[in-house]
């Protein structure tokens, strides 16, 4: 191994909860370009499977998925606590919604097994971040999401105590999936800001009504920037594009060639998407459908502005981070 | 209400018979196809107790009424009166799964057929292998096999024509399929097939297909055959353009549901490396999508667009000498 490596930023993401509760059909539809048809042929995670992510081309994630069987999660609290606990950024908690609050058994274990990680965590990585997903919303009825949504966040801070918590609704059916984890990669990645102002002049350049950054092999969403704010937006806009990005990416895989560009005209507007950075594409959304090659060569005069941006932002430490 | 099987005065809509065993996937085909029900919904559909009329939905160009026949019933009782059923209906969609034994289904398809062939010989007969996603390669290759000699054998002396597919809700497989189904039922579809095959040539494309936007059914391409795969692409990129121009459209004073936008300006142009997907308008229901090499794209980008345009004008003009269809040009467009 080279030693420019180590110099290269790592976090450690714990990805804990029961056995089924999704944590590993999330994350290879998040980072293994897995089509989610694909996760009905899952089988249990055994002990804690450690994968190395690259995100952003230089934050390496070092996410351990951790089996949720039972008899793996007791070895986690005792013999392997500390292998486990320790130099963790965020630890996820995945809870499957549906099984939770119709299901003593369950609400149980993930009552003693949270508590066990929250505990662990004070420990050995005081200054961790921990994100709980409220999985599996699908199953969940309209009618009953607001009661399950506050009985489980309830219960489950109140086991954590003076530990903050940060809740996230998710399904592998639906854009919340891809909110969910863009807040917790942009968490690991606060150096992303420094784009904002940069897209804000962009936007008055080119005349645009709003631009987003993704993060190119993800989709996951970086930044975004709107001319004016309109409250009757859908503001789940951005997520339902990565969504449908990302599965126009796997069309391509299987066709083995690969999508990093497109441009959609209507009567109303223009949508290009560009790739922007090595590892950014941006998605900028023009009203003047007619004025597609003046956006174009402004693009092309940002770029080398934004190339210089993306040194900056992975030097930008961790809240907490020593 | 069984006169219902008989053709209603004056409705020239294609008809097709959804038919086959119990749990075989009849209602999941009609309601992810032709609904766009998500495939893992279909675990909730419950099983179908009567003969059941769908129409397809108001945004689609396909006018087809589908009759599906629960597994339930049974189709040659003589309570059920063949000259209703098969008088006047395009094709019989027979479906198979692939994961139970043939024997029984293979029993009922021989009888079917030969029923249906005496009473009305036009019929096509097509026979969908399905839940194609739960059996390996070999088996595909095996159960096509047993079923081809087994309905050979069944229908000895009978001169008639079936066509298998291999499919599943869970791919492209079910969609591709149908719409080999669909065209053979569609008036236009040699008129549309020899207008691609111009516009294909003209402009050398890899490939040309003609979509109906809201099911995904390609109502015909140029004539060369159809990779699979590409038409996945096709398909997937009219979601992409479709989906994302939904997105971001301006939402109307008092409107709630968020509606799609496709109009006669719809335009998307998609690189993916070696080739270039380029997606037109061409009427509120179809739409063009072009499979061009990326480098002879973009040199000769205004002449492929000129020769887009002319077979817009052209399809515009065809359409319109059909009845029935709601294809004429919107107001406004050229
Ligand atoms: N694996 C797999 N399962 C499928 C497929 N298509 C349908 N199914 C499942 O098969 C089951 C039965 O589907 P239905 O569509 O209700 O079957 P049907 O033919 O309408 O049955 P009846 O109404 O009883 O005649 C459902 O649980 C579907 O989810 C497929 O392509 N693959
Ligand atoms: N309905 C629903 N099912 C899901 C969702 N996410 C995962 N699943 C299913 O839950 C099962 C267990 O998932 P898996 O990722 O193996 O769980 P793990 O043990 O936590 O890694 C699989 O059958 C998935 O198809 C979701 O958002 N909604
Ligand atoms: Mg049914």
């Amino acid at each position: 191994m080279s030693s420019a490596k180590i110099d290269k930023t790592k976090h450690k993401v714990l990805l804990m909860g029961r056995s089924g509760s999704g944590k590993t059909s999330m994350r290879t539809i998040i980072f293994a370009d897995n089509p989610n048809v694909g996760v009905r042929k899952m089988t249990p995670t055994k002990e804690a499977e450690q994968v190395h992510l690259e995100f952003m081309g230089n934050l390496y994630l070092n996410l351990w998925d951790c089996g949720g069987q039972s008899a793996f999660m007791n070895q986690y609290f005792s013999s392997q606590n500390e292998q486990i606990f320790r130099n963790v950024a965020v630890l996820i908690y995945v809870v499957d919604a549906k099984a939770i609050s119709t299901d003593k058994k369950s609400e149980e274990e993930d009552r003693t097994w949270f508590e066990m990680c929250i505990k662990s965590l004070k420990q050995h990585s005081p200054s961790a971040k921990t994100f709980v997903l409220l999985h599996k919303m699908d199953l969940v009825s309209n009618f009953e999401q607001p009661n399950v949504v506050r009985g489980t966040v309830d219960m489950l801070q109140e086991l954590a105590g003076d530990h903050e918590l940060t809740c996230f609704q998710s399904s592998i059916w639906d854009e919340s999936l891809y909110q969910a984890w863009s807040r917790i990669c942009t968490y690991l990645l606060p150096g992303v800001e420094v784009y904002r102002e940069s897209l804000n002049s962009l936007i008055h350049a080119i005349g645009a009504r709003e631009v987003v950054l993704f993060e190119s092999r993800t989709f996951l969403t970086l930044v975004r920037e709107s001319r004016e704010a309109d409250p009757a937006e859908d503001q789940q806009r951005f997520e339902r594009v990565s969504t449908i990005l990302k599965h126009f990416k796997i069309t391509c895989l299987k066709m083995q060639t690969s999508f990093r560009e497109m441009q959609i005209c209507n009567s109303e507007f223009s949508a290009f998407l560009w790739p922007f950075t090595t590892s950014t594409v941006a998605l900028i959304i023009h009203d003047r459908p007619d004025e597609v090659e003046m956006v174009q060569a402004n693009l092309q005069l940002a770029r080398g502005h934004f190339a210089e941006l993306e040194a900056q932002v992975m030097k930008v430490p961790l809240p907490g981070a020593h | 209400d069984r006169s219902q099987l008989s053709v209603v005065d004056g409705d020239i809509r294609p008809r097709v018979l959804l038919v086959g065993l119990r749990n075989s996937g009849k209602t999941s085909i009609a309601r992810v196809v032709y609904h766009r029900l998500s495939p893992n919904e279909t675990t909730f559909l419950e099983t179908t107790s009567d003969i059941t009329y769908d129409s397809m939905p108001s945004t689609s160009f396909l006018n087809l009424q589908i009759v599906d026949f629960p597994g339930q019933l049974n189709v040659l009782d003589p309570m059920i009166r063949g000259e209703d059923l098969f008088d006047n209906l395009g094709a019989v969609v027979f479906v198979l799964d692939a994961a139970e034994n043939i024997g029984p289904a293979t029993a009922l398809l021989c009888n079917l057929v030969q029923e249906a062939y005496n009473i009305n010989e036009n019929i096509n007969f097509e026979v969908l292998i399905h839940k194609a996603d739960t059996i390996g390669s070999e088996e595909k290759r095996v159960i096509t096999q047993q079923l081809n000699e087994a309905v050979h054998d069944g229908l000895y002396g009978v001169d008639v024509q079936i066509s298998f597919y291999l499919t599943s809700i869970f791919d492209v497989s079910v969609f591709e399929a149908m719409s080999k189904i669909t065209q053979k039922l569609l008036p236009q579809f040699p008129s549309m097939q020899g207008m691609l095959d111009t516009l294909a040539g003209r402009s050398n494309m890899i490939k040309a297909f003609l979509f109906d936007v809201s099911t995904k059914i390609y109502v015909a391409s140029d004539s060369r055959t159809v990779d699979i795969g590409l038409y996945e692409a096709c398909s997937d990129g009219i979601d992409l353009v479709v989906d994302v121009s939904g997105v971001f459209r301006r939402k109307r004073e008092g409107e709630t549901a968020p509606s799609i936008l496709y109009d006669e300006k719809t335009v998307g142009v998609v690189p993916v490396r070696n080739w270039t997907l380029y997606l037109r308008h061409v009427t509120k229901h179809l739409m063009l999508v072009c499979v061009i090499g990326t480098p002879l794209f973009e040199s000769k980008q205004a002449i492929i667009k000129a020769n887009v345009e002319a077979f817009r004008e052209g399809m515009h003009k065809m359409l319109a000498l059909y009845p029935g269809h709601d294809e004429a040009p919107e107001p406004g467009s050229v």
